[in-house]
């Protein structure tokens, strides 16, 4: 979603804590950090909706407590809460590991024996997006949630990685490229 | 670059899921701002100034300094105060930045508007803020307001009636928020310019608060330039191309195109045309052969017969519309009714004959194409994808010499066609997810488009447009 504007003069984005209104904030970047987390750790574990919605909720949380710390003089409050997001996931990557969750190329050689739900879980477009992107490093993984789960723009994600805003689009471009060629060509074998 | 298959994988969350953390939110107190620390070089600054202001002070009061000396020394004082304790200021700071809503053509406004035409546009703004606050009509697309949570306002799109269908159609589609917009036609009550512009006094604040100002409008005509330029500079009004609306008329190949002109058409297909014995009157279409509409069309013994969808269903509508409409403004008595007399206009201009030379014959192309193959002089009405479809085996008709194509469609060379525009100002859209939703649905739900009437003949933009279009919109 644009940012748009709250008061004549400055996006809402960049408006100081005492100015925000926090209800349309809410409403915007609720269900952008919520499809933000399923892009993220759709790939983790299987019945991930509702760690999804419990990140999304640790996120809201941890950023409503500090929001009197926001600066809205060094960044706007949308990359102001994603970097929030992403402390969030990594915390729960951690401790992901330390309890053991399978990661989803294991995941997906269990399926076989798994529940009905499980199956429906690894059939969805979602966990085919999860397939394709499982042996990309780290850093791809996080452009493309950031990029097609937060609906950020580029200029947000350069923010928010450490990239250059051209280098983002780049290597988006080769992402989405590539992730497209075998999309289609699982569809196919699939339909064959 | 073509990620639609990426896009569609976001779904909203749970509403309940909202709700409970929303309430849970609502039940923090905001905490106080933790105190930031004192750096050392803020202090040195501070005493600096102190320091400079303390001497400035001292010297202007000691009697006998003179006046360029007082100067010169209250100087670095007035520049630190200036620059240090106040902060920059550049030049712009009080200027409205715009954050555009989509990729878009803007006209060349003539400048920066006046400082008053500024300050009084700001002043209406706020009155202006609620000239568009309906009631939501969510309850009625599910999406009704949840408790704690506080929606964005409803915005109002006002669609011409040439282009309602679709925006009807493209609202239904929504993947989300249609319960933030509200869809009227446009009635001619408000025009283009009251979304465009904001009043500079409070009486005309007063009468634009009398009816509601839409935040985006959808036309199937493209605003010429010079009525942007009227358009208030800072309200950044945005122009967004949505797609076309375009039929083809196709035959069997065994005879090549049959080439015609907008005029030919219409003397072919209206109920009533022009009587060329008495200027100003109508009378019962008698043509029979092409060669009696248009002597220059060769075999001249070659009967009119158009297969296409029913005159009463929605893409016979529209079919009658770009079918005739072109050749029916090439009279300009005729035109001249568009304005002064719209019903007697339609009637004219939007009536197909219903003696036979034109045979209704299924909602869409793929019912007569393998009859128009058997019946070579015959022509068939099509949508552009049904005709993609059916192309080996049939050929267009160009109108006025121009071949139906995305390209002919974009620059208005093909009469059978119309662009879908959308207009609005991020002033206007604030804080709304619906806007981009319902853009996204105008011009990406395509597979709906072969299948559904109501969504019959729309054409959308090529897809390195689209995708370029949608980048532009998302970013």
């Amino acid at each position: 979603m644009v940012v748009q504007q709250a008061v004549p003069g400055r996006p809402m984005d960049r408006l100081s804590t005492d100015e925000l209104e926090w209800d349309a904030l809410y409403a915007d970047l609720a269900p952008r950090v919520y499809n933000y987390f399923r892009f993220r750790i759709s790939r983790y574990r299987m019945g991930s909706e509702a760690d999804v919605e419990e990140l999304t909720s640790r996120t809201f949380e941890r950023a409503w407590r500090a929001r009197g710390n926001y600066r809205h003089d060094i960044a706007g409050f949308s990359t102001w809460l994603f970097k929030i997001a992403q402390n969030v996931g990594l915390d729960y990557h951690s401790q992901s590991r330390e309890r053991g969750h399978l990661p989803l190329d294991a995941a997906i050689d269990v399926a076989v024996d798994g529940t009905p739900e499980l199956h429906a879980e690894l059939g969805s477009d979602l966990a085919r997006l999860a397939t394709l992107t499982a042996s990309l490093p780290e850093r791809e993984r996080e452009l493309i949630a950031l990029k097609y789960g937060a609906s950020l723009n580029n200029r947000m994600i350069a923010g928010l990685t450490g990239l250059s805003e051209s280098n983002v689009g780049t290597l988006l471009h080769r992402l989405v490229r590539t992730l497209r060629a075998q999309w289609h060509e699982q569809a196919s074998a699939r339909d064959e | 670059m073509n990620d639609d298959f990426l896009q569609r994988l976001r779904k909203p969350p749970p509403p309940e899921f909202l709700d409970k953390l929303k309430a849970r939110l609502d039940r923090q107190p905001l905490p106080p701002p933790q105190p930031r620390r004192f750096a050392f070089s803020r202090g040195m600054v501070l005493g600096f100034v102190l320091g400079v202001a303390a001497i400035a002070i001292a010297v202007t009061s000691i009697p006998g300094v003179s006046g360029s000396l007082r100067a010169l020394l209250q100087a670095p004082g007035r520049f630190v105060a200036r620059h240090w304790l106040y902060g920059p200021r550049t030049q712009d700071s009080n200027q409205h930045k715009v954050v555009p809503l989509g990729p878009v053509w803007l006209p060349e406004h003539p400048g920066r508007p006046p400082d008053r035409q500024v300050a009084a546009a700001s002043a209406s703004f706020k009155a202006q803020a609620g000239d568009h606050s309906h009631e939501t009509n969510a309850a009625a697309n599910g999406t009704a307001p949840r408790p704690g949570i506080q929606p964005p306002t409803t915005l109002l799109i006002v669609a011409s009636q040439t282009a309602l269908t679709h925006a009807t159609y493209a609202l239904e589609h929504m993947d989300c928020c249609s319960g933030y917009l509200k869809l009227e036609p446009d009635t001619g009550a408000v025009p283009f310019e009251k979304m465009c512009t904001l009043p500079t006094t409070a009486a005309a604040a007063a009468i634009a608060n009398a009816t509601p100002t839409p935040a985006a409008m959808e036309l199937s005509r493209r605003i010429p330039p010079e009525e942007m330029r009227n358009c208030t500079p800072i309200l950044k009004t945005v122009e967004l191309k949505l797609g076309y609306q375009a039929i083809v008329l196709g035959r069997a190949k065994l005879y090549g195109p049959l080439r015609l002109t907008r005029r030919s058409v219409f003397l072919a297909l209206a109920k009533r045309i022009p009587d060329p014995n008495h200027s100003g009157a109508l009378m019962d279409n008698p043509n029979t052969t092409w060669s009696q509409v248009d002597p220059a069309i060769p075999y001249e013994s070659d009967r009119i017969q158009v297969f296409g969808p029913p005159p009463g269903s929605v893409p016979g509508k529209l079919a009658a519309q770009l079918l005739l409409e072109a050749g029916c403004n090439s009279y300009p008595w005729i035109a001249a009714l568009h304005d002064r007399d719209p019903d007697r206009y339609r009637e004219i201009c939007t009536t197909l004959r219903d003696d036979g030379a034109y045979t209704p014959a299924g909602v869409s192309g793929w019912a007569y194409a393998d009859e128009l193959v058997g019946n070579p002089t015959a022509l068939g009405v099509f949508s552009t994808d049904e005709f993609a479809a059916v192309k080996d085996k049939l050929s267009a008709s160009p109108l006025d010499g121009a071949e139906p194509s995305p390209a002919s469609f974009a620059s208005g060379g093909y009469p059978a066609s119309r662009t879908f525009y959308l207009y609005t100002t991020p002033y206007r859209a604030r804080n709304n997810p619906g806007l981009v939703a319902f853009v996204r649905s105008n011009m990406e739900q395509t597979n709906f488009y072969s299948n559904d009437p109501n969504g019959w003949g729309f054409t959308p933009l090529d897809p390195a447009e689209r995708a370029a279009a949608m980048k532009d919109l998302t970013n």
